[in-house]
C-alpha cells in the first residue's frame, strides 16, 4: 500500500445561478481514501455528501453543476475525464450502490441479465459466458437459490435481496472503490446488519475500498476506519472513527452526537432532553456560506 | 389469551386492546384459493394516562395494522379496543366525530397527509368547524395556540405545506393531532423521516407536550434508540404477536426473548465503539422451567396459518415474555 487510491483536493460544486455567483453546495472538500479502506462520510440532508459522490462518478456535471478541484485516481482526474473514459471506469473500477435498489434496477429485465451485462460491457464476455458468472456473483452475495433467482425480476424480490443484487452488480468486476450511498437506509435493522456485514466481508476479500455515505452515525461507527463529517457543503471534521466518537472536536460533531438518542444511555443518563441544535445558515452570503451552531432561541 | 395477569392498574387505562386479531383474505396460489394472512394475532396492550407505550418490530410485523385498528381505520377480525373506556367498534361505539376527540394519529410523512392547496390555518381549523366551533375568532385563536404549542408562529397559519421544512411539517402534524384535545395520540414512526438534529427537536417537543398536557402516547417505531429514550413501556412485536413486554428498563437492560435480543444487538450503535454501557447485553436468561421462548429464533412463523399456541408469562415484576409450554 503506497499512496491513496483516491485523492480529492478542493472539490467545489456549484449550481449556476442566473442572478449571481453559483450557489456552492460543496465547498473545498478534501480527503483521500486508501486502498481497501472503509471511509465514512456522514452528514444531514443537504450537507453535500451525495452531491460529492455523484461528482466522483461523473454523474454530476456541467452544465447542471460547475465543478472545481481535483479527484485523482491512479494519476487521472475523475472530474476532468471525458464521458467516454468515465463510462469505462464506472461500474468496472469504481462502482456505486444507492439507497433504493428498486429505482436503480431495470424493472423489465431479469436480474441475472442485469448482472451479466457488467461482464459483457466491461470484460468483453459473450452473453452465454456471462450468465453463469452472474449466478456466481449472486451466490457471492449469499442470495439463496442463485440459479433460480437469476431469472427473477426486481419486483419479485424483497428489499434486502434487491440490495444484495445491487451489491452483486457493483462488485461483479472487483472494483477498486465502491461508493455506497445510504445502502441500508431503506432496510429493517436485522436486514441492515446482514447487508453491512456482507459489504464489509466482500470488500475485505476483494481488497475494495468503500466510500460509505450515511446519515446514521451508528452505521458509520460500526463500519468505518476514518470518518468525515459534513455540514452545509463543508467538511467539518475528519478523524479516525474511534477518536471522532469518543472525543469529537468540532461543535457540529459534538452537537450531532448529543442530539442522538443512544441505545443504553437512558439507564445512566436518564430521560434527558436531547441537545437541541439550530443550524443557522447565512443566506445573504454568496452561496450557502457558513453554518454555525447555536443553542435554540439564542440570537444569531 | 395471556396466562399472565396484568398488574392491577392504578387508574382506568386510556387505551386498552384485548386479544386483537386482524386477518386479511388474499387471493393467491395456483388454484386461486383464498388464503388468510394473519397480520395481528392476539395483541394485548394497555396505555395508562400520561404514559408512553411503544410498539416495536420490523416491517410487516403488524404494528401499523394495530395502530390503524386502534384509530378505527381497520376493523378487527376479533378482539376489543377501548379508548377512555369506550369501545372503538361494535354497537356501543361512539361515532367518528366523537372518536376523533378521543384519539388522534401522527403519521411518518406529514406532507402526504396535508392538502397542498390548503393553508395550514385552514387545515387546523377544519376539525374545529366540524366539531361545532362556530365562532371564527375562537377558531383562529385555537389555531394560534396550537401552533405556539408546537413551536411555530401564529403567522404560519397563512402559509401552505410546501413552504415548511420537514421538521416544521411534523410539528404541523402534531398540532393537527392535538387541536381537538384528545388525551391519546398514536405516533406512527413520528421521527423516522427526519435528520438527527431535527429528530432531537421533535422528540423533545413530544416529551414536553406529554408532560405539560398530560398526553398519552402509543408510539410505533423501529428506532430502538428513540424508543428507549421516550417510552415508559415497550412491547416487541414479531409476526403479529407481542413476544416481549414490560417497563423500558426491563426490556432494554434485561431483554429475554431471543428476537428482542437480536433487535438490540443488530442496532449499529456508536456506544459500542466508545465502550458504552450497552456494549454487551447481559447473558440471556433461561425461560421459565418447562417452557421455551416462542417463536424460536431462526424460525419465522408462517403468517398464512393461525399461530401455534403459546402463552405470555411473567418473568419479572414488570416483564412478560412469550413462551411455549412443553
Amino acid at each position: 500500500m503506497s499512496g491513496p487510491l483516491l485523492d480529492i483536493r478542493g472539490l467545489t460544486i456549484g449550481i449556476p445561478n442566473r442572478n449571481g455567483p453559483p450557489l456552492q453546495i460543496v465547498r473545498d472538500l478534501s480527503f483521500d481514501i486508501m486502498p481497501g479502506e472503509i471511509f465514512g462520510l456522514v452528514g444531514e440532508s443537504g450537507s453535500g455528501k451525495s452531491a460529492s459522490a455523484l461528482a466522483l462518478m461523473g454523474l454530476n456535471r456541467r452544465p447542471l453543476t460547475t465543478l472545481e478541484g481535483q479527484a485523482l485516481y491512479g494519476g487521472q482526474d475523475l472530474l476532468a475525464m471525458s464521458r467516454r473514459s468515465m463510462r469505462k471506469l464506472r461500474g468496472d473500477r469504481i462502482s456505486m450502490i444507492f439507497q433504493e435498489p428498486m429505482t436503480a434496477l431495470n424493472p423489465l429485465a431479469r436480474i441475472g441479465s442485469q448482472i451479466a451485462e457488467m461482464f459483457v460491457l466491461h470484460r468483453g464476455l459473450s452473453w452465454s459466458d456471462a450468465r453463469p458468472k452472474a449466478v456466481e456473483a449472486l451466490a457471492a452475495v449469499q442470495v439463496p437459490d442463485p440459479k433460480g433467482r437469476a431469472r427473477a425480476y426486481p419486483h419479485q424480490l424483497s428489499g434486502g435481496l434487491r440490495q444484495r443484487v445491487m451489491i452483486a452488480m457493483a462488485m461483479a468486476c472487483r472494483p477498486d472503490l465502491l461508493i455506497a450511498d445510504e445502502p441500508t437506509t431503506a432496510l429493517d435493522v436485522t436486514v441492515q446488519a446482514e447487508v453491512l456485514r456482507l459489504i464489509r466481508e466482500l470488500c475485505e476479500r476483494e481488497g475494495t475500498a468503500v466510500l460509505l455515505i450515511s446519515h446514521d452515525l451508528g452505521v458509520i461507527a460500526q463500519m468505518c476506519q476514518r470518518v468525515g463529517v459534513m455540514a452545509n457543503g463543508r467538511l467539518r471534521e475528519l478523524r479516525d472513527a474511534k477518536a471522532l466518537f469518543t472525543d469529537p472536536r468540532h461543535p457540529y460533531t459534538q452537537g450531532l452526537l448529543a442530539a442522538l438518542p443512544r441505545l443504553g444511555s437512558r439507564a445512566t443518563e436518564g430521560r434527558h432532553r436531547l441537545a437541541d441544535l439550530d443550524m443557522a445558515i447565512d443566506r445573504d452570503a454568496p452561496g450557502f456560506s457558513e453554518t454555525y451552531l447555536r443553542p435554540r432561541g439564542e440570537a444569531a | 389469551m395471556s396466562a399472565a395477569t396484568l398488574p392491577s392498574p392504578a387508574s382506568e387505562p386510556i387505551l386498552s386492546v384485548k386479544d386483537l386479531h386482524v386477518r386479511f383474505p388474499v387471493a393467491g396460489g395456483l388454484l386461486r384459493r383464498r388464503r388468510i394472512v394473519h397480520a395481528v394475532n392476539g395483541v394485548d396492550l394497555a396505555v395508562q394516562p400520561g404514559q408512553c407505550v411503544s410498539l416495536v418490530g420490523e416491517s410487516g410485523c403488524g404494528k401499523s395494522t394495530t395502530a390503524l385498528a386502534i384509530m378505527g381505520l381497520q376493523a378487527p377480525s376479533s378482539g376489543a379496543i377501548t379508548v377512555e373506556g369506550r369501545p372503538v367498534y361494535g354497537p356501543g361505539a361512539p361515532d367518528r366525530l366523537a372518536r376523533a376527540r378521543l384519539a388522534q394519529i401522527v403519521f411518518q410523512d406529514p406532507f402526504s397527509t396535508l392538502n397542498p392547496r390548503e393553508t395550514i390555518g385552514r387545515a387546523l381549523s377544519q376539525p374545529l368547524m366540524l366539531h361545532g366551533v362556530k365562532d371564527r375568532a375562537e377558531r383562529a385563536d385555537r389555531v394560534a395556540t396550537s401552533l405556539r404549542q408546537v413551536g411555530l408562529l401564529p403567522d404560519h397559519a397563512t402559509r401552505y405545506p410546501h413552504e415548511f421544512s420537514g421538521g416544521q411539517r411534523q410539528r404541523i402534524g402534531i398540532a393537527r393531532a392535538m387541536i381537538l384535545g384528545p388525551r391519546l395520540i398514536v405516533l406512527d414512526e413520528p421521527v423516522s423521516a427526519l435528520d438527527v438534529s431535527i429528530r432531537a427537536q421533535i422528540i423533545n417537543l413530544l416529551m414536553d407536550l406529554q408532560q405539560d398536557l398530560g398526553l398519552s402516547y402509543l408510539m410505533i417505531s423501529h428506532d430502538l434508540g428513540v424508543v428507549e429514550h421516550v417510552s415508559d413501556r415497550v412491547a416487541v412485536m414479531f409476526a403479529g404477536q407481542i413476544v416481549e413486554e414490560g417497563g423500558w428498563r426491563e426490556v432494554f437492560t434485561a431483554p429475554a426473548h431471543p428476537y428482542t435480543r437480536r433487535l438490540i444487538e443488530t442496532i449499529p450503535n456508536p456506544a459500542r465503539l466508545t465502550g458504552g454501557a450497552q456494549e454487551i447485553l447481559p447473558p440471556a436468561p433461561e425461560p421459565p422451567s418447562g417452557t421455551r421462548f416462542w417463536p424460536p429464533i431462526g424460525q419465522r412463523p408462517e403468517i398464512s396459518r393461525p399461530p401455534e399456541p403459546s402463552t405470555f408469562m411473567n418473568i419479572g415484576k414488570d416483564h412478560r415474555v412469550r413462551v411455549r409450554v412443553g
